[in-house]
């Protein structure tokens, strides 16, 4: 069917994708289908209306800090993976060295180990969920 | 024999060119953790990861938020990336990636809200009534826009919010173009689809049809 051969020209003509003499062909076969006139019109306005949500930041300040903004993240990130990292090491340091040290095993000494004992369980927890989400995030390998 | 080896090493051969691709050497510096170059890389994507985010969540700051933590998870990963392809397509799939882990975890509900505004370019005379219909207008269209597949919904945010060529499509999903244009085809006819059903379903209120 001729409409058929013409299916994603109309679009193509939209999106400015036709060669010269594509886009004459086309036209010329719309001239005579009302059929490919009518989708022609509706896609147009489909396109024009996903236009028009189009957001187009003007302001450069906007642009000035992106970057900033970036490097600071960047920085806030290796931070915060060099404190998570140091605060466990030292609660092991010092959980070990409770267990050492007969001494301490006052009540304020036991409440004290306990304590660092459930922090140091619930490092270990959110760093199992963090790893577990990234291992089972569905998008993880979007392929191409 | 002698002589014709003076003879032969008295012909100046010319220096082997050694060109070094400018994107290549910015990407091993910036895998090598150079702040200069991760700069320049942040500088050239940063309009493309932004109104891509954007295209999903229509909200300019959780598209800032989101673009900027996709360039700090690229920059996390750089020891991954395969520095012989190119840079942006695989900073699109983090970014994507990036968005819809953000839609899954709850922030489905996505606004074209007023502060939005204050950065569009704003329309050439429009009048009051035509603000209101096209507010309206943009209100159904990204409701349709968020029922669509995720494939479909992809394709309209390249093409339709980045602008970007068929071309440049097909290299950033590694597709052959034929495939772009069916599949932007078939994602803006369901589009189209999805805005007459809202309509039925008596969304938009008593204002005539959008499409």
């Amino acid at each position: 069917m001729e409409c058929t051969r013409y299916q994603t020209d109309g679009m193509r003509l939209l999106d400015d994708e036709l060669s010269t003499e594509e886009r004459l062909q086309y036209q010329a076969h719309v001239r005579d289908c009302d059929t490919c006139q009518r989708e022609l019109e509706a896609l147009g306005r489909v396109v024009k209306f996903t236009g028009e949500l189009r957001l187009r930041v003007s302001d450069d300040a906007f642009w000035k800090g992106y970057w900033e903004s970036v490097y600071r993240r960047t920085e806030r990130r290796l931070g915060f993976l060099l404190l998570t990292g140091g605060v466990v090491m030292l609660l092991l340091y010092l959980l070990y060295r409770a267990l050492r040290s007969p001494e301490l095993w006052t009540y304020e000494g036991v409440s004290i180990a306990v304590i660092l004992l459930g922090l140091i369980v619930l490092f270990i927890s959110i760093a199992r969920e963090r790893y577990h989400e990234h291992k089972d995030d569905p998008y993880r390998e979007v392929e191409r | 024999m002698n002589a014709r080896l003076s003879s032969l090493s008295a012909i100046a051969l010319p220096a082997p060119e050694v060109s070094i691709d400018p994107e290549l050497d910015l990407i091993r510096r910036w895998k090598r953790g150079e702040k200069q170059a991760f700069e320049v890389l942040v500088k050239r994507h940063m309009a493309d990861a932004f109104y891509v985010a954007y295209g999903y969540r229509g909200n300019a700051e959780y598209a800032r938020d989101l673009s900027q933590e996709a360039f700090v998870k690229a920059y996390q990963a750089r020891a991954r990336f395969d520095e012989t392809r190119p840079f942006y397509p695989w900073l699109y799939r983090i970014l994507k990636n990036h968005c819809l882990n953000f839609v899954t975890r709850g922030h489905r509900h996505i606004s074209l809200d007023d502060e939005n505004e204050h950065r569009e370019i704003p329309s050439p005379a429009a009048s009051p009534l035509e603000d209101l219909e096209e507010g309206e207008r943009k209100r159904i269209v990204r409701a349709a826009l968020e029922r669509l597949s995720e494939d479909h919904r992809e394709i309209i945010v390249l093409k339709n919010f980045k602008e970007h060529s068929y071309k440049e499509i097909a290299d950033i999903l590694g597709v052959p173009i034929g495939t772009v244009m069916s599949r932007l085809f078939y994602a803006r006819q369901a589009l189209r689809a999805e805005i007459e059903e809202i309509e039925r379903e008596g969304l938009k209120g008593p204002s005539r049809g959008v499409v």
